[in-house]
């Protein structure tokens, strides 16, 4: 609940200082195809992995260099949120 | 009550008489070829007579029978029990000790049985007595038999003893008289029998009523014993009865109580452990409600903040966008084969086509190798062990970096 309501709060903070700023364009129609194109080459040769990596080892191991590269963020938040919690006594 | 006493006494004097032995009468002859030259001696209980022929009144004794130097050829005693009639089963017993003129003991061949009435022949024993023992000091017989077809009740039996030897004289005969009964058939034989039957049958049917009635006082004693026996039996049995059916119910009491308390304590147990299991649950699920938002809010709440930027930010935005399709192309990889493959490359100017689609599997090339080359005692193939070996090297470098990680915020 606490986590929700921080999101809703940020999502509301944020919807409102969007609404005073203009929206910018789009990427140009063009440029996305073209990167299309090259996410669908990269994507369609991931197979080529499979020779050298086992695709379950990928799925997981992404994931946790994800959360390990980012562990000293991921604690702080964590940190913030407990010492909000009054009756923990960590404040 | 005195007539009672009375009868008692009288039947108590009349069995005592019937006991008395009866008086029986013997004769002894002996039928000599030279009856002149012959003096008998008889010699019975002490006393001596010389008559030829002598009735005595004899019971049980022993009775001497002396001659002169004769050779007999027989001998004959005459014995009076009393009446005999058809039908009176006979049981004499009698010994016999004849001697020889030189003193020794002769032997006797038989003895035949024939009943007198006064001196008239009136029938024979239908058994002559076959004496078979000899070697014995003095010869004892038995006759049994029943007495069938006398022309009149006869009052004397007549046994004639045949010896065995008849060229020795005989000097001396011991007949020693024991006893001679008769089984009568019930018969009524005069006013004399009558009185004797009567005597005979008083004490009998005394002793029967005695017989009778000690018979009904043991039959009652029995009775009472058997009675009170069956009665403590059904107490007993009653008692044994009801203590179990005591112990039944109290067996089936105390079981219905366990089984009672048992379930209400683990109906107690039950609860407590319910309550406690719903107040965890309920303690977790609210700090779980507290903290973690729930996987709808945050896929609704991913989506609407991707939209937002992407809305408000334009083409800036595209690049996370581009990096998020690729994440979630490489997430729905699996089903991808090992193939390299290229789109068409156009000129941009003209339109032609510069390089043309292509693919080239290596799916087909790897299992050629699984199938060729495999470890030899471990059925694996080079492909597995290598996969094996990169995923080494890729979960220890994860290792190797958070431990860095974890290092670099401790420092801090």
């Amino acid at each position: 609940m606490i986590v929700k309501g921080l999101l809703n709060v940020i999502t509301s903070i944020l919807e409102l200082f969007f609404s005073l700023l203009p929206d910018i364009p789009e990427m140009p129609s063009t440029i996305v195809s073209t990167m299309n194109i090259v996410r669908n080459t990269i994507t369609s040769n991931l197979g080529l992995l499979d020779l050298v990596i086992r695709p379950t080892t990928l799925t997981r191991v992404i994931p946790l260099l994800i959360v390990i590269l980012n562990l000293e963020r991921i604690w702080k938040v964590l940190m913030w949120l407990i010492r909000k919690i009054p009756m923990l006594g960590m404040s | 009550m005195k007539n009672r006493i009375l009868k008692l006494i009288i039947c108590l004097s009349l069995a005592f008489c019937s006991l008395l032995p009866k008086n029986m009468i013997i004769d002894l002859k002996a039928d000599t070829p030279d009856a002149s030259n012959s003096v008998y001696l008889y010699t019975y209980n002490g006393s001596t007579y010389n008559q030829d022929k002598r009735s005595f009144p004899l019971t049980l004794g022993q009775v001497e029978y002396t001659t002169k130097s004769v050779i007999h050829n027989y001998i004959v005693m005459e014995i009076y029990p009393y009446e005999f009639y058809n039908g009176d089963y006979l049981k004499l017993n009698f010994a016999l000790d004849i001697l020889d003129d030189l003193g020794n003991r002769r032997a006797v061949h038989s003895a035949h049985f024939t009943i007198y009435n006064q001196n008239d022949y009136t029938g024979t024993l239908p058994y002559e007595l076959e004496i078979t023992e000899s070697g014995k000091n003095q010869y004892s017989y038995e006759y049994r038999g029943r007495v069938e077809n006398l022309d009149k009740p006869g009052n004397s039996i007549r046994i004639q003893i045949f010896l065995a030897d008849t060229t020795v004289s005989t000097t001396g005969v011991k007949f020693l008289y024991f006893n001679c009964d008769h089984d009568s058939d019930g018969k009524t034989h005069g006013l004399l029998d009558s009185i004797i039957t009567m005597i005979t049958y008083i004490p009998t049917g005394i002793a029967e009523g005695l017989s009778s009635f000690f018979g009904a006082v043991v039959s009652a004693v029995n009775g009472i014993g058997s009675a009170i026996t069956s009665a403590l039996s059904s107490v007993g049995s009653a008692i044994t009865s009801a203590l179990d059916t005591v112990k039944t119910t109290l067996s089936s009491v105390i079981n219905t109580m366990s089984t009672a308390i048992t379930n209400t304590l683990n109906s107690v147990s039950s609860a407590i452990t319910t309550a406690l299991t719903d107040l965890g649950d309920f303690l977790i699920s609210g700090i779980q409600s507290l903290f973690v938002p729930d996987d709808d809010f945050l896929g609704n709440f991913f989506t609407d903040f991707n939209e937002l930027f992407s809305t408000q930010f334009g083409f800036l935005w595209y690049p996370v966008e581009f990096c998020t399709s690729f994440l979630n192309e490489f997430k729905n990889k699996s089903s991808k084969s090992a193939s390299l493959k290229w789109a068409e490359i156009k000129d941009p100017v003209l339109g032609l086509p510069l390089i043309p689609e292509g693919e080239i599997n290596f799916t087909s090339i790897r299992k050629d190798l699984d199938d060729s080359v495999s470890i030899v005692g471990t059925g694996l193939s080079w492909n597995t062990i290598f996969y094996y070996f990169t995923d080494a090297i890729l979960y220890l470098g994860l290792i190797m970096l958070a431990s860095r990680k974890v290092k670099e915020m401790l420092d801090k």
